[in-house]
Formats: structure tokens, sequence, C-alpha cells
């Protein structure tokens, strides 16, 4: 069963699962408030560095703890910067779950053909994907909106494999009992 | 599925998961840059618009005409945004938004240009070519 450790727990939330998921999620945090902290250039244009702690969960942990991990964090940011229940707050976690999903689905794909760089560019694209949908949805009602998301999406890939670059990079680095279960 | 031999790679099997990039990073970048390239060149159009609709979560609150220039006020969600109408372009001049994309983001012009200010929930929208379709009223 895909929800039990296999290394000892019994359940779907052990504490080693706790723990790493706690991890992640407190390094997704301070990753979203270094961002929210550095200036952005031009508007619809994101790093999505937060994102770092989500992939290293899903490599690490699998889907389900990817899911909780940035879910938690969009929550918590949320609470954070007040946003809780606007349509800031909503984008934001539409992107998250419309990201968290298609990194889900192509992690499946064995490591060797598709890794952390392809994983992450399909987040942040989708995420950029999801954001301008509820947009056009909610705020404008137009599907016009698209004709814009252009130069948005291709620095969402950019972004994507920046942060999926550092990833790898980290994934190498970070010692195994750290990022697996056991 | 063991997450270890997964993703860390069975080390018999194939070396190549310790690579930073692999093939299907490249696919999915070339992908995924490609289906960006293809809307970006969908949304360029080069016409300019006509009039600019003010759009209030999801509603058309005021139409403004693009030939005259004036100074308008929107009540949005979280307070009172400034527009202007000047030389044919318009602009968000003062937003109550922590952000101030909408600001920054300066004049639009071109029809289908769009500003959003996600946390007033305000839009600007450029409406009417240069053929036809300007021909609609303007109301105020």
């Amino acid at each position: 069963m895909p929800w039990r450790d296999k290394q000892g727990g019994s359940s779907f939330l052990s504490y080693r699962r706790l723990t790493r998921i706690a991890l992640w999620t407190a390094v997704g945090v301070v990753l979203a408030a270094v961002e929210h902290w550095l200036p952005s250039p031009l508007p619809w244009i994101r790093l999505g560095i937060a994102n770092i702690a989500g992939l290293l969960a899903l490599l690490g942990l699998g889907i389900g703890s990817a899911y909780m991990v940035s879910l938690l964090r969009v929550v918590l940011v949320g609470v954070l910067l007040g946003t809780l229940g606007t349509p800031a707050f909503l984008l934001s976690s539409g992107g998250a779950v419309g990201a968290v999903t298609v990194m889900a689905l192509l992690s499946l794909v064995p490591s060797h053909i598709i890794g952390p760089v392809g994983l992450s560019v399909a987040g942040a694209w989708t995420h950029m994907t999801v954001q301008f949908t509820l947009v056009s949805l909610l705020v404008v009602r137009d599907p016009a909106l698209f004709a814009l998301a252009g130069p948005s999406l291709i620095a969402a890939v950019a972004a994507g494999t920046l942060v999926g670059w550092i990833v790898a990079l980290l994934w190498r680095k970070l010692p195994a009992r750290l990022v697996y279960l056991s | 599925m063991n997450l270890r031999t997964h993703f860390h790679g069975d080390s018999t099997q194939h070396m190549d998961t310790r690579r930073l990039f692999r093939p299907g990073d490249f696919i999915a970048i070339l992908l995924f840059l490609g289906l960006s390239v293809v809307a970006t060149a969908f949304g360029l159009r080069q016409e300019a618009g006509r009039r600019a609709e003010v759009i209030v979560h999801g509603e058309v609150v005021m139409t403004l005409s693009l030939a005259e220039e004036g100074l308008y006020r929107v009540q949005g969600l979280r307070g009172e945004s400034l527009l202007e109408v000047k030389d044919g372009h318009v602009r968000m001049t003062q937003s109550p938004c922590p952000h101030q994309f909408c600001v920054r983001q300066g004049e639009v012009h071109l029809r289908g240009e769009i500003i959003v200010c996600v946390p007033n929930s305000v839009a600007i929208r450029i409406r009417g070519g240069a053929n036809g379709e300007g021909v609609d009223a303007v109301a105020g």
C-alpha cells in the first residue's frame, strides 16, 4: 500500500513522515517569504522558489506528502499575509493544486527519463495557466486574458528550469536520511 | 513503490538518475516553451482600441471612450482605484493593493490589452478595433 511507510511506520502520518512534512513546509514558508520580499521586476512573473520544498517532498516522500507540504504552505502564507479568503488566496491555492497534480503525475515516469527539472517546468507552467484561468473566470470573465498569458508562460518555463536545477543540485547534496523516510 | 530506488536510482541499472538534466527534462522545456511561444504569437494583436471597459468583480461597471481624456474613480474590493485616460491610452494611477502591479504596468491602448488588479478585483480591458465594432455606444 503506497500510503503506508515501509520503514517501520504503521500509518501514513508516522512521526518520521510528520517531521519531514513539517520540515519542508517550514522551508517552503521561508522561501515564500524570501520571494515575497524580493523585488519583482514585472507583474505576472514569479520565481516560485517555494516549490523547491514541494518538489523535495514529492521526490523523497511521495505524492500525498507533496500535496500536504504545498497546501499547508499556501494556507500558512495566506495567514501570514492576511489574504485568506480573498481572490489572491484562491489564485495561489488553485495554482498550487494544479502544479502538484501535474508534478505528481510526471513523477510516476521513471526518474532516469524525467528528473526534477522536467517536473518543475511542468509545475510552473501549470501554476501560471491555472492562475490565468482563475483570473479570467473570477476577475475579468473574459477569455481574451489568455492572449496576454504568453510572456508570463515563457517566464514560467525559465523560472521552472531554474528551480528544477536547484532541486536537482540539492538532491545530490542532501543526505538520503533527510529526504527519505528512513 | 520503493521511492528510494525510484528516485535515487538503482545504480546497477542506470547511473543517469544523477544527471541534473535528463532527456525528458529537455522534452518538457521544449514542449512548454513551444506552447508559450504559440500563446504569445496569438496575443500579439497590434490594433489600437477605442474604448476601455472597467470591470469590478466580473461585472462591467463603466465604459470609457479612449478619445475623451479624464480621471475616473472605481470602487473595488479593497477601496478606490483611480484611472486616467490620456492620449488614447488608459492607465491605473492609484490602487489600494500591496504590490502595485496594476499601477506599474503603465498604460495600455491595444485591443485586448488588460490591466488586472487581483487584490482590488478591478480590471481595465481595451475593446473596439479600428474596423467596425467601435460603433457601440459609449456609456458613462
